[in-house]
């Protein structure tokens, strides 16, 4: 039997099955697909990460454009972390719909674009918990390839709190 | 994105990977010690299924090679001292933030220290049912090889219940 949810009702289902989400806003790629090292979550406390990924809202432009996820903790100062390997797949051309994915399971596993836009094919299959109970830290996203000159995307984090707490919010 | 108040988020965590209990901050001159001391950290009524269970450090261990396993241990009905998993790699230096974490699986699967400090790429996926019915043991630590001499630790739990009206405390 279908159910009449309200909205609400449906987002809290989703946050109870797959923890709760958050976006970043709208970027441009040209400060977010940089070498240049950003900022997208900022991180309260331990979490599990249970999805975690790019998704492109405006085409990307011709540049072979790769990213690696990484933790940096500024109390404790912990400098920054890998998170995951730098992708293999870049987001030339990569049309609305794209997203690339943070999969888990390792600090060396590499991010991976979904095949088709639109469709997941690809997940964080092994969830991941970062942060540390009281600490204050982020994640963040650095390119390697080429630094993107056009088109944007939202960040978003699938998480679930793992100390007393623990919380996520966009970084911008 | 749901604003959800604190106590809605722990909720939801709760829900997703099992309710949380944990020590408080444990010197490791006193329970990380060599001669496989075993000490005793939750009391397990009735069956538990774990779903996570690492130790985080709190503040910097000092550099001795002492290494450690999870326990169970049955007092109603007796059932002498049992791995829940196999020996770690010696926890040497671990800094704040730092995990050693069970993995689950099979008993002769080894706890994992983290790579990096803060981020643990690897949880319990297989997880662990722990204790029987109307059951009363503990979960505890085995240590071994050496003793610290400085830094503090905490040993959390994530759980639901297995068997009517179980549930886990911590002892110390």
């Amino acid at each position: 039997m279908s159910r009449n949810y309200k909205p609400s009702t449906r987002e809290y289902v989703g946050d109870l099955v797959t923890g709760m989400r958050e976006d970043t806003s709208v970027g441009n790629a040209t400060t977010y697909i940089t070498s240049s090292q950003v900022e997208i979550f900022n991180v309260y406390g331990r979490v599990m990460i249970l999805e975690m990924y790019i998704e492109v809202i405006t085409a990307i432009s011709t540049t072979a454009s790769t990213v690696l996820f990484n933790y940096t903790s500024s109390t404790p100062v912990i400098t920054v972390q890998n998170l995951s390997a730098t992708s293999t797949d870049t987001l030339s051309d990569a049309p609305r719909g794209d997203r690339l994915n943070y999969v888990g399971g390792s600090v060396l596993a590499v991010p991976t674009l979904s095949a088709t836009p639109g469709v997941g094919d690809e997940a964080c299959v092994d969830p991941t918990i970062v942060g540390l109970e009281s600490g204050i830290g982020s994640i963040g996203v650095v390119t390697a390839g080429a630094d993107a000159t056009g088109g944007t995307v939202q960040f978003s984090i699938h998480y679930i709190p793992m100390s007393d707490g623990a919380y996520v919010e966009g970084a911008f | 994105m749901a604003n959800y108040a604190p106590s809605t988020r722990a909720r939801i965590a709760d829900l997703i990977t099992g309710m949380k209990v944990e020590t408080g901050t444990l010197a490791a001159a006193t329970y990380l010690l060599t001669g496989n001391e075993n000490t005793q950290m939750f009391n397990v009524i009735g069956r538990v299924k774990v779903m996570q269970m690492y130790l985080e450090v709190m503040t910097v261990l000092d550099t001795k090679a002492t290494v450690l396993f999870f326990t169970y241990t049955s007092t109603t009905p007796t059932i002498t001292v049992q791995p829940i998993n196999a020996v770690c790699a010696t926890m040497s230096g671990m800094k704040q933030g730092a995990r050693l974490t069970c993995l689950g699986t099979t008993v002769a699967t080894a706890a994992v220290i983290d790579a990096q400090t803060a981020i643990t790429p690897a949880i319990m996926i297989e997880k662990q049912i722990i204790g029987l019915k109307d059951g009363t043991g503990t979960i505890g630590i085995d240590t071994a090889t050496a003793s610290m001499t400085s830094g503090t630790f905490k040993i959390i739990m994530h759980y639901v219940p297995a068997s009517d009206g179980a549930y886990v405390t911590n002892i110390l």
